[in-house]
């Protein structure tokens, strides 16, 4: 990390002018201009030293959320996030406002559980939610609006220009800069707007260095980060959530301006003050109290996680850069060899002809669609990198194009923007423009992109977007986008627009191969912004081998989570640096359960595919990769419910306990999904581990099915580690569908049975569901899936329907040809004689057999119970009875 | 009723007497003999589905006829992939007998090894014989040796001194000449240098003006590439910023050095082989040669001492006859003095030249192993090299020696390297058709590592087990055959 390559906010004009400075009395409502219209309340909004007039609007929304927004006429044209960003439809499903009471000095309203009160001199207001304090905007006075203005020769330096670094950023529309103050009443604990390496429950910002400094929103290709640091990364989401007992609240500012946020951790509040450089102030705010409702919600305005090809939940092999075609093949080989099951391959910059994207390096990779054949013929893909940055050569078809057609960003002469990146100097797409996107859409298709096949996916990346001879490595802020934008009020959105036009690019690719069904995108991306989540999967970018990367992984995959963007994973074994055969082991047995789960080296590094670190290191990788394989059936069904209801796959133990207080700030450990707890090894030489168990839940060691001793209260627990597997845990209550045959990639699995974990509750219940489909294609959206609801009461275990979400899913009409193998019992009280099983309407009862929980981990352990080949037919209702012999 | 999937040499444990089956390994378990191969797995070591994927850890035995049988992880059973020749591993109809094919191309192959290890091996008796013959010649001379040295040494000094002679009596005629000559030069240069000088200053003076506009900030900074006597005030050009940000990424510090500050003379050289490569700066163009431009072959020879030989002077004058008569006494001393070397070197030193000096053919010879980046180079008996472009280069160590066994050699204490010490080569020798260095890599940080692939490293013995594995495949086919011919009866 270069410190000095990057701003801090005393050196960044429009940051100092603001951070702490209190300015939120200079404005007023006006009362009379207030005016109700169902669930649309207007006013004036007054910035009385200037005599300037602002327009205030509130509304309310049916699906969980109130909106405030605060602009200058709109004649003036301030930016606004393009529409494109969120979902359509939100807009309309309204819900009305009540007015609870009117005076000289405040309105109140209620809509729904959430009251609002408006106070007009000084502007604030309060929201409660469920008779909860939730939000108090203004209350500590930083709220600021700069509203554009001539130029006066009594300016203050910073306002028409600022240089830093040797770059000058002429600012040709003056300060224009916002401040949003946003107290949270009750809470100590507030999560989200990433991208940073930091902890999950985030620290205040007034502490010793480096937590002096404003947490940072503006994407950035940040050379080696560091591990624990409130500085920006990639990609940033302005999604704040404040969590207490009883109540969690969700905020997004919508704005891809450049914006600091600090956090001030008061007696009984935390304080927060958001600065942005440009654009207008566009606040949701979701009400629904849980934390599972207000990501719903922000589900129904930003749109849900799409639903991956389910081979991109396999793993991923990627170094940069597997030099040539026997290269692919001898690592491709390498997994069959070593019985070691992936999915992709991937080629980093070096394939291409010079950093030219779509094409190949002809001497190293003569055949590309062979070798992409080949690997489709053992069920795997490959996946290419493609850059938005274009090198200048007009021999290069994409960069003639782009040129002859006008598509690349300006500078501010007007004149195409030229940057330095990997291929030398280049100029970039501008894909904030519709029109730039489909004509990227298009590069993609087979006869375009010459040498891919179907079988070939995209991994975009330097898409902040990078510049190295940029000021902090980035495009100048006076950079003109499409109708004259300037950089400035669209930087966050530049890596979100290309990721999206990409995946539109592969998209076009299926609907052509499969004009009904299609092919689902799959494009990793680098940068992102709000609506990521609909496009594809991100990873952490550039980590380094390193133990407390591996730490700072989880806090960092969560916090993705919490601001909606679930799909996601840190490159396993660290980008940069050496890991030794310990570091990378572990980082594998937590890889497995990210919901983006690749390993990835720098080009500088040795060679580490899982088998070169010596049989024991090997054996150990593979029983932690063949554990993702197994657990798919899980995590699919876990991404399908991020699909529908927009939850997180990865959760904070927190998410599903939001009563204990003393898990709020635990970020070591985490759930997958509701049903399992994982608690990484995240030190060198360690013999045993602290695991955090939420208490009034049981626990089932996941490796052995052996019961934790119940506990009321959250209880942290010694537990003995080797190095072969990290501590991992069922909990009581829920069923977890499993494929227990390890298979050297997901399209070889698609045939196989399933197990199904029935671990038990106190009351000796749990319930599971099981989602499939076709794995690739948009069938799923016609109700081309098959969604099973398991649930085990009263000693009967019955398959029925999962119940279709609200929201215009329709019924899954799927039938598949595959089977129940096996169902483990964990928790079943003990019987002397011991249990059997009635399947069906059978007359016979079968005896459960002890057997172990799991094939692949601890197979010696026979400690489960377990029911041999029901072949119970997994698109169909059925009923299994166990009886006590 | 035949058991899929079973390895014939367990059979024993499948006879199903008694109606059970016993798991082969670990713990002891007892299952009902109709659980084996029932799509279930039962024993945790695998043994009673040996043909399904029921366990994760079976072993499926493909019988392969008329190719080599084959143990597969039971995960690649009925997983949609042909992986045995004979298809058993998949469900019957899914996949083509393909094994006595698989046969015909490893018999090909095989022979066409067995006439390549042939031609190696009668390589290698001829640099054994040119080793031999090598070393007697040096005997032959060698006890006349230094005699014959100061001998032609007395001659060389001889017309030496007759060429200074003649040379001088040249000289002083032409002296006078030239004196006169220099005068008008040095006069006119003069008057030329003060012209330029007052040209500068009026186009400098015609220029600050329109400072502040883009023309004139370009020009500033292209002033500021040239002025190479203040590189500390000069501006980064954006092109050097971004090459120095790029170069972060590659962990290089030479990669990050600012062109031109140091007055390198090649800079603008480097300048033009940097322009494909945005973050290999001092890279050859990669781009280049992924079009089809020239990339030498890996594993180029050629010999490490190549020296320029200037001609044989011009013997039409009375200097120039003697000239060329020294001419050829110098070769004569050069070629002596080189024998003298070589005497010392081969003979008389204490170098270890292999089993029958077979490595002898490789002395004064260097290999290079071309890779995507660095470039390898290793001379044997001498040293080895690192290069990176043409300019960078380092040494990765110095001639060591062979292992006791002459299938590894060592290049040590070569340059420093940082926190590590002085970097080191190993070469792994294996028998291979030409010579060949090749994979040049540094598995640890300062520690290298190549291939290198000669005649002189195969054996008779090697080729004789491809015989014996040639005259098995023949019979085996033959029984194939037979069987084939058999079933069909």
């Amino acid at each position: 990390f270069k410190e000095h390559e990057f701003k801090k906010c005393a050196q960044t004009s429009f940051c100092s002018r603001n951070r702490n400075v209190p300015q939120g009395a200079n404005f007023e409502i006006i009362p009379a201009s207030i005016s109700l219209n169902t669930a649309t309340l207007t006013a004036t909004l007054l910035n009385k030293p200037y005599g300037k007039h602002l327009q205030l609007t509130l509304t309310s929304h049916a699906d969980g959320f109130v909106r405030l927004m605060v602009d200058e006429s709109p004649s003036v044209g301030r930016y606004q996030v393009p529409s494109d960003i969120l979902i359509s439809g939100w807009e309309n499903k309204k819900q009305g406002f009540t007015e609870n009471s009117r005076t000289a000095s405040s309105i109140t309203l209620t809509t729904g559980e959430t009251k609002l009160e408006l106070n007009f001199q000084p502007f604030t207001l309060a929201i409660t939610v469920k008779g909860q304090p939730a939000l108090q905007i203004n209350s500590r006075n930083l709220f600021n609006f700069e509203h554009r203005r001539q130029k006066q020769d009594s300016d203050p330096a910073g306002y028409w220009e600022e240089s830093w670094g040797g770059h000058t950023d002429s600012k040709p529309k003056g300060p224009e800069a916002l401040s949003l103050d946003l107290v949270f009443p009750g809470f100590q604990h507030v999560y989200g707007i990433p991208e940073r390496a930091t902890s999950l429950s985030l620290r205040a910002t007034n502490g010793a260095a480096p937590y002096g400094e404003p947490y940072r929103l503006y994407n950035l290709d940040v050379f080696e980060y560091l591990d624990d640091h409130p500085f920006g990364l990639y990609g940033s989401i302005p999604m704040m959530l404040a969590h207490k007992k009883g109540l969690t609240l969700g905020v997004l500012w919508l704005n891809s301006a450049e914006m600091f946020v600090d956090v001030v951790k008061e007696r009984g509040q935390v304080g927060s003050q958001w600065v942005a450089e440009s654009g207008i102030v566009d606040l949701f705010v979701f009400t629904a109290g849980s934390p599972a409702g207000v990501l719903a919600a922000y589900a129904r305005l930003a749109g849900p996680s799409a639903m991956p090809q389910l081979f991109s939940l396999g793993y991923h092999q990627c170094r940069w850069n597997y030099k040539d075609e026997a290269d692919v093949k001898a690592v491709d080989a390498g997994f069959d060899t070593h019985d070691i099951p992936y999915d992709v391959l991937w080629l980093d910059i070096e394939h291409t002809n010079g950093k030219r994207y779509l094409t190949w390096d002809s001497s190293l990779f003569p055949s590309p669609a062979p070798m992409q054949l080949d690997l489709a013929s053992r069920g795997r893909r490959m996946v290419t990198i493609v850059d938005p940055h274009v090198k200048r050569d007009p021999g290069y078809y994409v960069f003639a194009e782009a040129e002859a057609a006008g598509h690349y960003v300006k500078n501010k002469y007007n004149t195409d923007f030229d940057g330095w990146c990997w291929p030398g100097s280049s100029s970039y797409l501008d894909v904030t423009s519709p029109a730039v996107r489909q004509w990227w859409a298009q590069q993609f298709t087979l006869d375009r992109y010459s040498g891919s096949t179907p079988h070939l996916y995209i991994w975009n990346d330097m898409n902040e977007p990078s510049v190295f001879n940029g000021p902090e490595i980035t495009m100048p802020k006076d950079n003109l986008h499409a109708g004259g934008v300037e950089h400035r009020d669209t930087h966050n959105l530049y890596g979100v627009y290309y990721h999206m036009a990409t995946a539109e690019g592969l998209q076009l690719r299926g609907q052509q191969a499969d004009p009904q069904d299609g092919d689902r995108p799959f494009v990793l991306s680098r940068a992102f912004f709000t609506g990521t989540q609909r496009v594809g999967p991100i990873w952490t970018g550039d980590n380094a081998a390193q133990w407390s990367h591996l730490r700072v992984s989880v806090p960092m995959v969560l916090s993705l989570g919490l601001a909606g963007l679930p799909n996601v994973g840190a490159d396993v074994g660290g980008f940069f640096g050496n890991p030794d055969a310990e570091l990378l082991t572990r980082w594998y047995q937590l890889g497995a359960y990210y919901p983006f789960f690749r390993g990835h080296a720098h080009l500088e590094t040795q060679r580490r595919e899982p088998w070169l670190f010596g049989p024991e290191a090997t054996a150990r990788i593979r029983a932690a990769i063949r554990t993702r394989y197994s657990l798919l059936p899980y995590i699919y069904t876990l991404f399908r419910a991020a699909n529908t209801s927009g939850q997180p796959i990865l959760r904070p133990l927190w998410f599903e306990f939001p009563e204990h207080e003393e898990l709020f700030a635990v970020d070591e450990e985490f759930l997958a999904g509701p049903a399992m707890l994982v608690k990484p090894v995240v030190a060198p030489g360690v013999g045993q581990v602290e695991v955090t168990l939420p208490g009034g839940a049981r626990w089932y060691d996941a490796a052995t099915g052996a019961l934790v001793p119940p506990a009321a209260k959250t209880k942290s627990h010694r537990v003995q580690v080797t190095l072969d597997a990290i501590p991992v845990y069922y909990r009581g209550g829920h069923i977890v569908p499993r494929r227990e045959r390890p298979r050297r990639s997901t399209a070889a699995q698609a045939a196989d049975p399933l197990t199904l974990v029935v671990a038990l509750d106190e009351q000796g219940g749990a319930e599971g569901e099981l989602y499939m489909d076709d794995g690739r294609s948009f069938a799923f959206q016609r109700g081309g899936y098959l969604h099973r609801r398991f649930v085990f009461r009263s000693m009967k275990l019955v398959s029925s329907a999962q119940q279709v979400p609200a929201g215009g899913v329709p019924e899954g009409t799927l039938t598949l040809p595959v089977s129940i193998e096996r169902v483990v019992f964990l928790g079943l009280p003990p019987s002397r004689r011991g249990y059997k099983a009635v399947v069906g309407g059978s007359r016979q009862a079968v005896p459960l057999e002890a057997g172990p929980l799991s094939l692949v981990a601890a197979p010696g352990a026979e400690a489960a119970l377990v029911l041999r080949k029901p072949d119970l037919p997994v698109s169909h209702d059925w009923e299994v009875e166990i009886v006590a012999v | 009723n035949v058991i899929r999937g079973l390895n014939p040499d367990l059979a024993s444990y499948y006879s199903g007497v008694g109606g059970s089956f016993k798991c082969i390994s670990g713990i002891a378990k007892t299952i009902p003999f109709a659980r084996v191969n029932d799509d279930y797995c039962d024993c945790p070591d695998g043994s009673d589905e040996p043909g399904t994927s029921a366990c994760h850890n079976g072993r499926f035995y493909c019988r392969n006829l008329g190719h080599e049988p084959r143990l597969l992880a039971s995960a690649f059973v009925d997983d949609g992939v042909c992986d045995c020749c004979d298809g058993t591993d998949e469900p019957k109809g899914k996949c083509q007998n393909t094994c006595l094919q698989a046969s015909a191309v490893h018999r090909e192959a095989l022979k066409n090894k067995i006439s390549q290890f042939e031609q190696a091996l009668a390589t290698k008796a001829e640099y054994v014989s040119k080793a031999k013959a090598f070393k007697q010649e040096l005997q032959l001379k060698s006890s006349t040796i230094d005699d014959d040295v100061v001998r032609q040494q007395g001659v060389v000094d001889h017309l030496k001194g007759e060429v200074t002679r003649l040379e001088q009596e040249e000289a002083q005629r032409k002296a006078h000449e030239e004196a006169q000559q220099a005068a008008q030069q040095a006069e006119q240069q003069a008057a030329e240098a003060q012209a330029a000088q007052q040209a500068d200053q009026a186009a400098t003076e015609q220029l600050e003006p329109a400072a502040g506009s883009a023309v004139a900030e370009e020009r500033q900074l292209q002033e500021g590439i040239t002025q190479e006597t203040q590189p500390e005030e000069r501006e980064e050009t954006p092109e050097e910023r971004g090459r120095r940000i790029a170069s972060q990424w590659t962990n290089d510090p030479a990669a990050a050095a600012v062109p031109g500050s140091q007055g390198d003379v090649n800079h603008e050289e480097e300048e033009e082989g940097q322009q494909e490569e945005g973050h290999y700066d001092g890279e050859q163009p990669s781009g280049d040669y992924s079009q089809g431009a020239e990339q030498p072959d890996e594993g180029e020879e050629y010999s490490g001492q190549q020296t320029y030989q200037p001609p044989r002077p011009d013997a039409t004058t009375p200097l120039g006859e003697v000239r060329a008569r020294l001419y050829d006494a110098e070769r004569l001393l050069e070629r002596l003095q080189k024998d003298k070397q070589d005497i010392q070197t081969y003979l008389r030193g204490n170098l270890d030249f292999g089993p029958d000096d077979i490595f002898l053919s490789f002395a004064d010879k260097c290999f290079t192993s071309y890779q995507t980046r660095w470039n390898y180079e290793a001379c044997f008996f001498k040293n080895a090299v690192q290069r990176e472009g043409y300019s960078n280069s380092v040494t990765v160590g110095r001639w060591y020696g062979f292992a006791p066994d002459y299938k590894t050699m060592y290049f040590t204490g070569g340059d420093e390297c940082w926190n590590v010490g002085p970097r080191s080569l190993t070469v792994t020798m294996s028998c291979g058709m030409e010579n060949k260095l090749s994979d040049g890599e540094e598995p640890g940080t300062c520690r290298y590592a190549a291939k290198f692939t000669s005649p002189a490293l195969c054996t008779d013995a090697e080729v004789e087990e491809l015989r014996q594995q040639l005259r098995n495949l023949e019979a085996f086919e033959q029984e194939v055959r037979a069987q084939i011919a058999k079933d069909e009866l």
